[in-house]
């Protein structure tokens, strides 16, 4: 029996009403998520399996079977991997200097850090196309200055510098969380045991916000992983990822079996590096406490 | 004991509410449909988007709707979501006509997806181009693009180059780097792929002259492009010098201010029609029929050439100078296109696009 009176005046007969209605909460969301993920999910799982009514593993061997689509797979996870790396390495420090509540300008930094999300994938992506392209600021800068260079777009680099841009402030944002929860006086106590700033860095606040890291580096990996209109217009057709490939197989030549196959190694794909990866973090950290 | 006995009161409940609302929903639709079926009131059009659809709904549509006093739902989508959307639906077709292009039109075909026109209630066929009347009857061209060479105006302007002449010109090594290609299975590229395998030496059954010629110019190409937007954005910004295109979508550029201009090279311009199908079991056929009718009457073909910019098919169309310099007009104009057979091409359009794919993708 699990109904207690606390404050003497809630009955037994409320509190179940309480937890009934609590339930209850959950079944838009429990329904929206039944009839818009998992469903399609289990339908085109299904059409993955049997492209011609019967089961068979046709699509998969397809796919593996094939050199290029092989290589599309490690594309993705190329970039993906190196876009998160990229807003680690460019939203720590941003993250550090937003988690100091006093800092000036604080808010014009949020902003710049948030404005890129305001702004519509294909419109920001457009924005890519003139600047990366052969007649863009990057390469007519770089040549005025002496250092002939060739263009950016539809290059692997310049999917990597876009996603970056895109994908940067869900970063930040999970950084910043993980660093205003570190008590200010750790590092002032580590200082006064006689650590210098690299110390109190590496050995305090690093170790600290390895969650903040980890889910930062999970959002932007799944997304980066999964996004379409940014690979597709500044890596256009020269660096195929696999979202493209689901793109040209389900739409435009409506082999839908072979969509879901790439559709789904593209979900168990993710799925295992982010498992893998958070695994590796979690350990790190659990490690590092039992040496402390 | 307590907690069990709450819990299946709870699921009950829950599932009381879900049956409740599902009811009702079922108890919507169903009226929803019964209304539909008693009289046709309504058409549901599935076109293009962007700039075809404002001239669409600006002009053939509201006369159509004011002619027969019935309102017609434009759907949106490309030719090839539409292709989708129909086959998704085939047991409950929710769409009445559709906006085809060469390709989706003999896909769609070749899948049963569309119905026969009738003859009867379709009089202007009488007046159409032979080649704007499907052999099996089903569906009508509704227009026609000339598919030719789009360059760069300001930047041929400035380096003193003439205009292309010739499809081979896309080889010509002082481009390198800003060719603009679209990709297969874009229903352009397909047709001029058969076009590219017929100049050297093979043709739309022996494709592999074609590949040789696509890898010799691949140092060339700038882009392999889906999205025609990207085409624009790219000759808009100057990164883009010359590619192929369809005459509509230059001149409608050329439109807005833009540098570019189209020429049909001296090998011929290449016929690339559109269609309107009926889906087959549509929910409102009779109407369906009527505005195919409407669609290739003289007095819609002349919106169609105007706003639109697609050449008319209906012979009887007078065009005034303006308009007939933006779209392909006259017989003789018209008959000069080449109108290629691209069938073994649509049949073979996962295998081909898959290879494609892997070619301009392993750069």
């Amino acid at each position: 029996m699990s109904t207690t009176v606390e404050n003497g005046r809630l009955s037994a007969a409320g509190n179940s009403l309480l937890r009934l209605n609590a339930g209850l909460l959950l079944v838009p969301a429990l329904l929206f998520y039944a009839a818009l993920f998992v469903w399609p999910l289990v339908l085109s799982t299904w059409g993955s399996f049997a492209p011609a009514g019967q089961l068979s593993l046709e699509t998969y061997a397809h796919f593996f079977g094939d050199e290029f689509y092989r290589s599309v797979l490690w594309r993705s996870m190329r970039i993906s991997a190196i876009t998160t790396l990229m807003t680690l390495i460019i939203g720590y420090p941003i993250a550090v200097y937003l988690s100091q509540n006093w800092r000036k300008g604080r808010s014009l930094v949020v902003f710049l850090v948030i404005a890129p999300m305001f702004v519509s994938a294909v419109v920001r992506s457009y924005g890519w196309i003139i600047i990366l392209g052969p007649n863009g600021i990057l390469s007519s800068l770089m040549n005025s200055i002496g250092i002939p260079m060739g263009h950016l777009l539809y290059s692997e680099a310049g999917v990597i510098i876009a996603l970056t841009h895109v994908f940067l402030p869900f970063m930040v944002i999970a950084l910043v969380g993980s660093l205003q929860q570190i008590d200010p006086s750790l590092a002032r106590a580590a200082q006064i045991l006689g650590a210098n700033g690299v110390s109190v860095f590496l050995r305090v606040i690093l170790p600290l916000t390895l969650p903040g890291i980890s889910a930062g580096s999970v959002i932007v990996f799944c997304l980066a992983a999964s996004g379409f209109v940014t690979p597709a217009l500044v890596g256009g057709a020269a660096v195929p990822v696999m979202p493209y490939l689901v793109y040209k197989e389900g739409l435009l030549v409506l082999n839908w079996p072979f969509a879901s196959a790439v559709a789904l190694i593209l979900l168990v794909a993710t799925a295992l590096v982010t498992a893998i990866y958070t695994f590796a973090v979690r350990d790190g950290a659990s490690k590092r406490r039992v040496v402390r | 004991m307590m907690k069990i006995v709450d819990t299946v009161r709870h699921v009950r409940k829950a599932c009381a509410l879900v049956l409740a609302v599902g009811g009702a929903l079922a108890v919507l639709s169903g009226v929803g449909s019964s209304a539909q079926a008693a009289d046709e009131k309504e058409l549901v059009f599935a076109g293009f988007g962007g700039s075809l659809q404002k001239s669409l709904q600006a002009t053939v549509i509201p006369a159509f709707e004011k002619k027969y006093g019935v309102k017609v739902v434009y759907v949106t989508g490309t030719s090839n979501q539409i292709l989708a959307k129909v086959k998704a639906q085939r047991n409950s077709p929710q769409i009445d006509v559709i906006w085809a292009n060469d390709t989706t039109h003999y896909q769609g075909k070749a899948e049963k997806l569309y119905a026969k026109l009738d003859p009867a209630k379709v009089p202007n066929l009488s007046q159409l181009y032979d080649f704007a009347k499907d052999r099996d009857g089903i569906g009508i061209v509704m227009g026609v693009q000339a598919l030719g060479i789009e360059y760069n105006t300001k930047v041929f302007k400035e380096k003193g180059w003439a205009p292309p002449t010739s499809w081979a010109d896309l080889w010509d090594p002082k481009y390198k780097g800003h060719v603009v290609f679209y990709n297969m299975p874009i229903g352009y590229t397909n047709l001029l792929f058969a076009k590219i395998a017929d100049m050297n030496g093979g043709s739309v059954t022996n494709l592999e002259p074609a590949w040789n010629k696509m890898k010799e110019l691949q140092p060339n190409v700038l882009a392999f492009v889906d999205p025609p937007a990207q085409v624009d954005a790219l000759f808009g910004t100057g990164s883009a010098w010359i590619g192929f295109n369809g005459s509509a979508r230059v001149h409608d550029f050329a439109g807005t201010g833009a540098p570019v201009a189209m020429v049909l090279p001296k090998e011929g311009g290449i016929l690339y029609p559109q269609q309107f199908d009926i889906v087959a079991n549509a929910p409102h056929p009779d109407l369906a029929q009527k505005f195919i009718d409407f669609t290739i009457s003289a007095e819609a073909q002349k919106m169609i050439a105007e706003s639109l910019l697609l050449g008319p098919v209906n012979k009887t169309v007078k065009l005034d100078d303006a308009a007939a310099a933006k779209v392909p007009y006259g017989e003789k104009n018209v008959t000069a296109l080449l109108n290629l057979d691209i069938g073994p091409i649509n049949q073979n359009l996962q295998s081909l696009t898959a290879r494609w794919t892997a070619m301009v993708g392993g750069r």
